[in-house]
């Protein structure tokens, strides 16, 4: 059967803000282009509703303010939803027009705190830092047996989120952490921190940084001849990280993180993630495909709910749906995905050693 | 405490080194020059392109990448410092400032956010020193950084170019009347700043990584060296920039990891409440 | 320039976007106008503003959010904490000159916003402080954008009126004097440490207010807000538009908002264009726009100089 393409007339709009610009576009613009993506193949299947989807796409760079008006922008055409980024200090700022404006809106922020602020409007399409490093945590004390945890954390709310949670799931077992030690996302030398945590007697690292900072601990860790398991946060399993970081650093790393296109065996993830590095150039990370699958997912519920805001919003809320990075399903909070796993790096190349899964039935 | 220091010299000759150029710079034409860290920046890239891109052998692509930064320190000059030269001090500053702009853009829209990490220039080695630890690429640093400073001594006191960059630096009209060209002088100060910018960037580049935002974090660093060692002094930039690397890293092991860059920028400011201009004297202050 | 200020939000109300954008220049030409005091007044080059501008914001959320004070209180909170800031930079002024308080500013706009990040029981660190209300005038608060603009725009305005009878005022000739020659200045009996640190004070105590502003417009404040780069920012709006000029900073504000919107499809390609934009106004405009634009109408008249 021959799809017809859809009427270009009176097409559906859906907004989206990303960091196309500055650093923040390592992972804005591969994000992107999993939208873009999404919505060419539903347009060339006909359409949401027999009609067009047409993305606002807005720079949101580095910044609040340019993310704010990159918003404010996207909202002037009435669009039916926004993709938004996922950062959470972007997103905060965002929140309040949000909520004015009654748009859905979805991202993949990890930050907890997000979601515990009562914005209806806003769905979240990643496990958040509750579920990634409460695995983590879990993971260290229960598989790997240990139980005096050095925390890494790099000084933003991303880290500081990060931190928090392990802090209070070590409570949760009666226990505290040994050491919690900070850095900038640009320091280069971590070496004080990684001494301070061996000092303190940790028997266990659990790490929440970004790419760059993770390659410089995990490689200064090994200078050092700190023989202990390190628990890395999904930094480590980015493309970029994988780019800078060597062999040796890697190996013998854990790093949670919500899925890994890379080694799925499913053919249509393979698939998938060929098709993405044909047509972009690039390879695609979890953010890029749970991207995918969180936009497909807004664009069936134009389709199945209806073209208007607050039939999205109810057809999110109760729709379960099979994506390709996980299974989602929000919950009160409207957190959406409630899957981590914990990977074991063997050189570059991870396998899947525990799933964490808390995907209601 | 040991491997603390080790690790704390080896990152603050990286400061060292990266600083070099600078006060170069700020000596022979009293200009602060607010793009030094894009600087060393492009040329790390440049290194980089080199050996990884176009799988040059290391040392092939340090000569290139030092010649294309002495290449870009010429037109830097002529482009950025020429035309303000006889306007107040600050007229650079700002000029400068504009510069890093636009070669940290620039860099972004040439080679991608991506950090890259060239490979170690000694395979990864480490070695013991006592019960501490020091990558060998770190000591090749310290090496080098420490010859590059001998050198530059040598160069300023013995050599023919490096007497008359002395004589310009310190009094630009003498000089003149004295037959200096100072206006090639002008331009060998800066086209050499850069070269041992780009010469910086290719060393460091394997330990810190490379992006198009290396130059701010760079910048930082060398104005707190620079201050801290004596504006004026190209042996105080090594002594200040191994001070704050070792202060860096002592705070954050003793004090608090999170404040240790506070500290940092307390020293620059208490350096400079105590010796108001530096302790190179009134030459720049007053000019505004 | 007021009529238009007034005159176009008013047929743009209900337009978020444009207004958005109208409020934030307004906020951005009070910074300009608060640094342009100390660049365009004293000569002094400052990039440490930003510290000044995430005082008044953090300040202002506080008193609204921490101890209830009604929004009025809160701005005048703000500016009074700007104002202590401003000395504290203008202290540091009187012992360090030139490039070194560049140095120096830049240091303190850092260690300032290190603080606010760090400092999590105060600041709530790196987690912004999110729900700061809106302004409210007597109890009644000014949710709609154009009524924010419009306040906005009232303490733009009085900010500049102020400015303007300060500059004609004693003080302001004498601050004329101690710009051109500190030690003729001191000879005839001027303080120029008075000078100085009234002027960072009064600087501190604008930015304070536009960080007020700033923070129950956008109700989300962090320290990722404060940085260098806004100190930047500002510093070249002032030199673009002319700094010491009166529409000066106001042009240069309203550039450096609108611009980068404008360009927004391009925006990798003009940071590139503005980094040589600066490089170009300051090689042959150094008086800015405004600067230039008033010397070329002042030529044909000043034969004799």
């Amino acid at each position: 059967m021959l799809a017809s393409p859809a009427a270009a007339a009176d097409a559906v709009k859906i907004g989206l803000v990303a960091s196309l610009t500055s650093d923040f576009a390592l992972i804005g613009v591969l994000q992107k282009n999993a939208g873009v993506m999404a919505v060419d193949e539903v347009n060339a299947a006909g359409g949401a509703q027999g009609r067009r989807v047409e993305l606002l796409v807005e720079d949101g760079s580095n910044s609040n303010t340019v993310a704010l008006g990159a918003l404010n922008k996207v909202l002037g055409d009435r669009p039916l939803a926004v993709l938004a980024p996922l950062w959470s200090t972007q997103l905060l700022a965002m929140f309040p027009t949000i909520e004015k404006d009654g748009v859905p809106t979805l991202s993949t922020t990890g930050t907890r705190k997000v979601t515990q602020l009562g914005n209806g409007w806003y769905f979240r399409y990643f496990p958040h830092d509750g579920i990634t490093k409460t695995a983590a945590t879990e993971f260290a004390l229960n598989e790997l047996g240990r139980k005096k945890v050095g925390i890494l954390y790099v000084a933003n709310e991303y880290g500081q989120s990060g931190r928090d949670i392990i802090v209070e799931t070590l409570k949760k077992h009666g226990l505290a952490p040994v050491a919690a030690e900070s850095h900038n996302a640009t320091d280069k030398d971590m070496s004080a921190q990684l001494l301070r945590v061996k000092q303190a007697g940790a028997d266990v690292i659990i790490s929440q940084a970004h790419p760059a900072d993770t390659a410089l601990i995990l490689k200064q860790q090994r200078q050092l001849g700190i023989d202990l398991p390190h628990v890395a946060s999904s930094a480590a399993s980015q493309p970029s990280m994988l780019r800078i970081v060597t062999d040796k650093d890697l190996d013998g790393v854990y790093v949670e993180t919500a899925a890994v296109p890379a080694i799925d065996p499913r053919p249509e993830v393979q698939r998938w993630l060929r098709s993405y590095e044909e047509r972009f150039k690039t390879t695609a990370d979890v953010f890029a495909l749970l991207y995918y699958d969180m936009t497909r997912m807004l664009l069936q519920a134009i389709k199945d709910g209806g073209a208007e805001r607050s039939r999205i919003r109810s057809w999110l809320e109760k729709t379960r749906y099979e994506g390709l990075g996980a299974t989602y399903a929000c919950d009160a909070e409207h957190n959406c995905n409630h899957r981590a796993v914990i990977l074991r790096y063997t050189g570059k190349t991870p396998t899947i050693v525990k799933t964490y899964d808390s995907t209601p039935k | 405490m040991p491997q603390l220091l080790l690790n704390g010299i080896a990152i603050g000759c990286i400061y060292a080194l990266v600083s070099c150029g600078f006060v170069w710079v700020y000596q022979s034409v009293g200009a602060v020059n607010f793009a030094h860290g894009e600087l060393v920046m492009v040329g790390a890239y440049l290194g980089v392109t080199a050996s990884v891109l176009l799988g040059w052998p290391p040392a092939v692509s340090l000569v290139v990448a030092v010649g294309a930064g002495a290449l870009l320190g010429l037109v830097f000059q002529r482009v950025a410092y020429r035309p303000v030269r006889g306007r107040p001090a600050l007229s650079f500053i700002v000029v400068s400032i504009g510069m890093s702009i636009l070669l940290r853009n620039g860099a972004l829209a040439v080679w991608g956010p991506d950090p890259v990490a060239p490979p170690d220039l000694v395979g990864g080695r480490m070695l013991r020193v006592g019960d501490s630890v020091l990558s060998a690429h770190h000591l090749l640093i310290i090496v080098v950084t420490a010859l590059v400073f001998l050198m530059q001594a040598l160069f300023f006191a013995g050599t023919r170019l490096g007497r008359r960059l002395r004589a310009t630096a310190e009094d630009q009209e003498t000089a003149q009347l004295m037959g200096v060209n100072v206006r090639a002088m002008i331009a060998w100060t800066f086209t050499l700043s850069a070269a041992l910018a780009a010469l910086a960037g290719v060393l460091v580049a394997p330990v810190i990584f490379v992006s198009p935002d290396l130059g701010l974090f760079i910048i930082l660093k060398a104005f707190i060296a620079i201050v801290i060692g004596g504006f004026g002094s190209i042996a105080g930039t090594l002594v200040g920039g191994v001070f704050l690397g070792v202060i860096e890293v002592l705070t954050a092991a003793y004090v608090s990891s999170a404040y240790k860059d506070v500290v940092a920028f307390a020293l620059l400011v208490v350096v400079l409440l105590v010796l108001p201009h530096g302790f190179f004297g009134e030459r720049i202050g007053e000019r505004a | 320039m007021l009529l238009l200020a007034t005159l176009i939000p008013l047929a743009l109300a209900g337009r978020d976007y444009p207004l958005f954008l109208a409020t934030t220049a307004v906020i951005h030409a009070l910074l300009a106008v608060s640094l342009d005091v100390v660049v365009g007044g004293l000569g002094l080059i400052s990039l440490g503003h930003a510290a000044l501008f995430g005082i008044g914001a953090y300040l202002s959320a506080a008193a609204m959010l921490g101890l209830g004070l009604p929004w009025l209180l809160a701005l005048v909170a703000a500016g009074l904490g700007g104002a202590v800031a401003g000395l504290v930079l203008g202290a540091l002024s009187l012992r360090i000159r030139g490039h070194y308080f560049v140095l120096v500013s830049l240091g303190f706009g850092e260690i300032v916003r290190l603080v606010l990040l760090n400092w999590k029981s105060l600041t709530r660190g790196a987690d912004g402080v999110i729900g700061i209300p809106s302004p409210s005038l007597g109890g009644v608060a000014i949710g709609s954008k154009l009524g924010v603009y419009f306040l906005s725009l009232g303490v733009l305005v009085a900010v500049i009126v102020l400015t303007r009878r300060v500059r004609t005022s004693p003080l302001g000739r004498a601050a004329v004097a101690v710009r051109a020659d500190e030690m003729a200045a001191r000879a005839s009996g001027v303080s120029p440490a008075l000078v100085k640190l009234s002027a960072l004070a009064w600087s501190g105590a604008a930015a304070g207010l536009a960080g007020s502003l700033y923070a129950h417009f956008y109700t989300f404040i962090s320290p990722d807000v404060f940085t260098v780069d806004v100190s930047v920012t500002v510093l070249v709006m002032v030199i673009v538009g002319g700094a010491g000029t009166a529409g000066g900073p106001l042009l240069g504000a309203l550039l450096l908002t609108v611009l980068p919107e404008w360009l927004r499809p391009f925006r990798q390609y003009y940071l590139i264009v503005y980094g040589a934009a600066v490089v170009l106004v300051m090689v042959f405009l150094p008086e800015g726009v405004v600067g230039t634009l008033r010397r070329a109408r002042l030529r044909p008249r000043a034969a004799l100089t």
